[in-house]
């Protein structure tokens, strides 16, 4: 008895420590996942101002706190679009590498394009496959349809947004939460700072902001009674400015020429004298400069003398005229080059496929000497004797040659080329020295189920995906558009026989250059080739005309000389003209224009992955 | 052992290499499948597959073609059907006894099955990588392929062996329970056993060739399986008529 109870109690005894342990274990495993998550903090600062303009590239300021252990990982952004009626619901993923050190406190900027509001934003930090902290963002309160009038300051008087064009949807940003990349700013049409936030800015943010004024952005700035940040070195880069002192005035008549209302003050205030090379003055009072505009690409600065934020002109009645009158002047870039629809561009890209089937009449030959030398020796093979296993041999070698010969010339070069890419690029030129303007558009092709990454180098581009309407599915194959310390890349991964296009616009320096000189008889005219690769069929368009120049090889230079007289028989382009040259690009024309473009955009991105 | 399959041509083969009527079946196998590949060819480009994601189905409709040719060819040879007519069958229209049946079939008939049905899948080797490469599938999936026709065509030989150790060559429902057999395989299991059907499972092939990993292995296992059943039968059969022969 005492036995049995004794065996009992040993039994009870590790019964419990069992029990314990286990307990333990499942604390092992369990624990770790939310203090993990505990020792992050995620932030984040959507749009601008906290609003967001659909259809645009949005920015999106994301804050990492990291009180726990060192931690790597990956910080992504989804965003959803489409919707459930029209069964085009897709995801489009940004990410980007992060590395947080313990007890560290990291930003993270993203721009991204939001095409929907009924859809939340989902912010995640991931290590490996786990995710460990994870937010939710309703964009219903946040969007808009209206483009931005900005005011990036960290104080600003309370009722200037109340002035500001009502055309535009006008909010105040912090300086720190602007975007870091151009296009960060894509729904800014009007963005008022003084050089002291501008000064504020990122390295990455001045960059940005710079690009963004060269594409056709609108910086209005003004310098303040503190004109030191003036003289800042990347500031006098784009606003190359001479300050002269100080002046001290009562009014400032001269605006009334500008937007019809005068500034008077019963205080005495004052106003910056400066001058600016290269920059057109607009107003002036007494010889003082008061409103410059000075063209920076196809953008514009505005530099005011005086302050906007403080007094007399933050209590002037004449600031919502004033304000009405600057986005008047705003730059406005239209579509100067030829209109091609994406989908034709496509239509192109897809005929000029560099992988094609095996051709019929080498199908054809191939089976029909094969169908005769296996006849040969079937006969052969039947007739019984010692040359039948002579016979057999050279039958099986028939029949290996021609399953190699079938391997090498059909089967090994289109397995070869699963993967391939084409690209088109169309740059527009709107004058000398301006930047051009190009629609590039990248197409994959898969012929088996393949992930792939396209580097983009550091230079971060606006990249979206095209649909082609030739295809029944209405949303992209996946693929995240991935931020790390080598630049931009677009990792994703394609199905068996499918296609993704990427498109990218943007502006890059001009890579053609063009030169006329006239004298009394002859006109000459030089073009210079600055591209590392060749163009074919160059035409130049001078005094209405279309004027054959030949190709043009890679970083050189072509000269035509025209008699005066044979120039003004040829004929005046037209819309018929204009038509032809569209037309090519249905036709095969195309090919000629796909074969060279191709070579352009693969220089301009940088190169391709193959993973 | 003699292997008489591979030196006589005379009625007491079942199935000889080198008999006229297997060489040209043979030889017609492979001109039906040349004229369907030509047909199949694609005749549009190949952007115009990848515009709208469809995938050619050459690869499927020459390889099923391929399956049941070469499968009913097999099975016919299994039966007897290639049986060279001799003056015995000619004159007497009975049976007569096969090597096949005399010796035991581990060591004859076996070997000559495993063999046979190989070599009678090389003729079709050049077609099929055509096929493949207007596909573009890989050598891989190739050969997956390849190994299906074989074991398929393998299991329908081994029950056209069994269909004519019972019944004999000559009996209408041995004829038809082979050929009833033949299409419950390769046609009637797409509906009550889809996983072990090879036309479907070429299909699949075709279409999502990297996802064909686990069913692959199934589905060879249970042909394997029902083949090796099958070799068990045809091994007792013959050890059967091995007995009753000595004793008579």
């Amino acid at each position: 008895m005492l036995l049995k109870s004794r065996n009992l109690m040993r039994q009870s005894h590790s019964n419990r420590s069992k029990v314990i342990i286990f307990a333990a274990a499942l604390m092992v495993i369990f624990i770790p996942l939310p203090a993990l998550s505990a020792a992050f903090s995620l932030d984040y600062a959507l749009g601008l101002g906290g609003h967001f303009q659909l259809n645009t590239w949005t920015p999106l300021t994301v804050v990492l706190e990291n009180r726990g252990r060192p931690t790597r990982g990956t910080l992504e952004v989804i965003v959803t679009s489409g919707s459930e009626y029209h069964q085009d619901v897709h995801q489009s993923t940004y990410a980007m590498d992060v590395d947080l050190p313990h007890n560290s406190k990291k930003r993270y900027a993203f721009a991204v394009m939001i095409k929907s509001f009924t859809h939340e934003l989902i912010i995640r930090l991931k290590q490996n496959d786990t995710v460990i902290i994870s937010k939710s963002i309703n964009l219903r309160p946040h969007f808009t349809e209206k483009s931005f009038a900005v005011v990036a300051d960290n104080f600003v008087s309370p009722d200037i947004l109340s002035v500001l064009p009502k055309a535009l949807y006008p909010v105040n940003v912090r300086p720190k939460f602007l975007p870091e990349t151009w296009y960060g700013y894509d729904s800014v049409k009007l963005l008022i700072m003084r050089a002291a936030a501008l000064k504020e800015l990122r390295e990455r943010q001045f960059q940005a902001l710079t690009q963004w004024i060269k594409q056709g952005g609108y910086l209005v700035t003004t310098g303040g009674l503190n004109y030191g940040s003036l003289l800042e070195k990347r500031i006098q880069h784009i606003l190359p400015i001479n300050v002269f002192g100080h002046k001290r005035f009562f009014e400032l008549k001269s605006l009334a020429q500008f937007c019809s209302q005068t500034l008077i003050s019963e205080e005495p205030f004052l106003v910056l004298n400066v001058r600016i090379d290269n920059s057109n003055v607009l107003v002036k009072e007494k010889d003082i400069p008061l409103i410059f505009q000075k063209n920076l690409g196809f953008g514009q600065i505005f530099f005011l003398s005086f302050d906007y934020n403080t007094p007399p002109f933050s209590r002037w009645e004449g600031r919502k005229f004033f304000w009405d009158k600057i986005l008047s002047m705003r730059p406005l870039i239209g579509d100067q080059g030829i209109v091609l629809e994406n989908q034709k561009i496509l239509d192109s890209m897809l005929a000029k496929i560099p992988v094609h089937f095996p051709g019929l009449k080498s199908g054809f030959i191939f089976i029909g000497m094969y169908l005769v030398f296996l006849r040969y020796f079937l006969k052969k093979i039947r007739e019984p004797g010692k040359r039948r296993w002579e016979n057999g041999f050279f039958l099986l070698l028939v029949i290996t040659a021609f399953t190699t010969v079938g391997y090498w010339r059909f089967f090994y070069p289109n397995n070869k080329q699963k993967f391939t890419y084409n690209s088109f690029c169309q740059l527009d030129l709107s004058g000398l020295n301006t930047p051009a303007s190009a629609k590039c558009i990248l197409g994959l092709y898969a012929l088996k189920k393949t992930a792939y990454r396209v580097d983009f180098g550091s230079f971060s581009y606006p990249v979206t995906h095209v649909l082609s309407k030739r295809l029944k599915k209405k949303i992209p194959n996946p693929y995240v558009l991935h931020e790390n310390y080598n630049g931009l890349q677009i990792a994703g991964s394609l199905e068996e026989w499918s296609h993704s296009f990427y498109m990218i616009k943007s502006t890059f320096d001009s890579p053609l250059e063009g030169h006329a000189l006239r004298d009394p008889h002859h006109l000459t005219i030089k073009v210079e080739n600055k591209l590392p690769h060749k163009i074919v069929d160059c035409l130049i368009y001078f005094k209405k005309r279309f004027l054959v120049i030949d190709d043009i090889p890679a970083n050189k230079q072509q000269t035509i000389k025209l008699k005066l007289s044979e120039l003004k028989k040829t004929e005046i382009f037209n819309d018929h003209e204009a038509e032809q040259i569209i037309n090519r690009f249905d036709n095969n024309g195309a090919l000629s224009y796909l074969r060279t473009t191709s070579e352009i955009v693969f220089f301009l991105l940088g190169g391709f992955k193959r993973v | 052992m003699k292997y008489y399959f591979l030196t006589e041509d005379s009625e007491k083969c079942l199935a000889p290499f080198f008999s006229k009527m297997v060489l040209t079946a043979s030889f017609i196998s492979v001109v039906i499948i040349s004229i369907i590949l030509l047909i199949f060819w694609p005749r549009q480009p190949l952007a115009d597959f990848i515009t709208v994601n469809k995938i050619p189905l050459a690869f499927f409709l020459i390889f099923a073609a391929t399956l049941i040719i070469y499968s009913y060819v097999n099975l016919c040879c299994g039966s007897g059907d290639m049986i060279q007519r001799g003056y015995h069958i000619i004159k007497y229209r009975t049976d007569r006894s096969t090597f096949e049946k005399e010796i035991d079939f581990f060591r004859y008939g076996l070997i000559e099955f495993l063999l046979h049905t190989l070599i009678l899948l090389l003729p079709f080797l050049p077609l099929l990588i055509l096929a493949a490469s207007i596909s573009a599938v890989s050598l891989i999936t190739f050969v997956q392929a390849v190994f299906i026709l074989y074991t398929a065509s393998l299991l329908c030989r081994m029950f056209g062996f069994m269909v004519y150790l019972f019944w004999g060559r000559l009996s209408t429902i041995g004829y038809f329970t082979a050929r009833a057999f033949m299409i419950i395989f390769i046609f009637g299991t797409f509906i009550f056993a889809p996983y072990i059907n090879p036309l479907q499972f070429l299909y699949l092939l075709n279409e999502s060739p990297d996802a064909m990993g686990l069913p692959f292995v199934l589905y060879m296992a249970i042909v394997m399986f029902a083949t090796l059943l099958l070799i068990l039968t045809n091994h007792t059969l013959v050890r059967r008529h091995m007995n009753q022969e000595k004793t008579t």
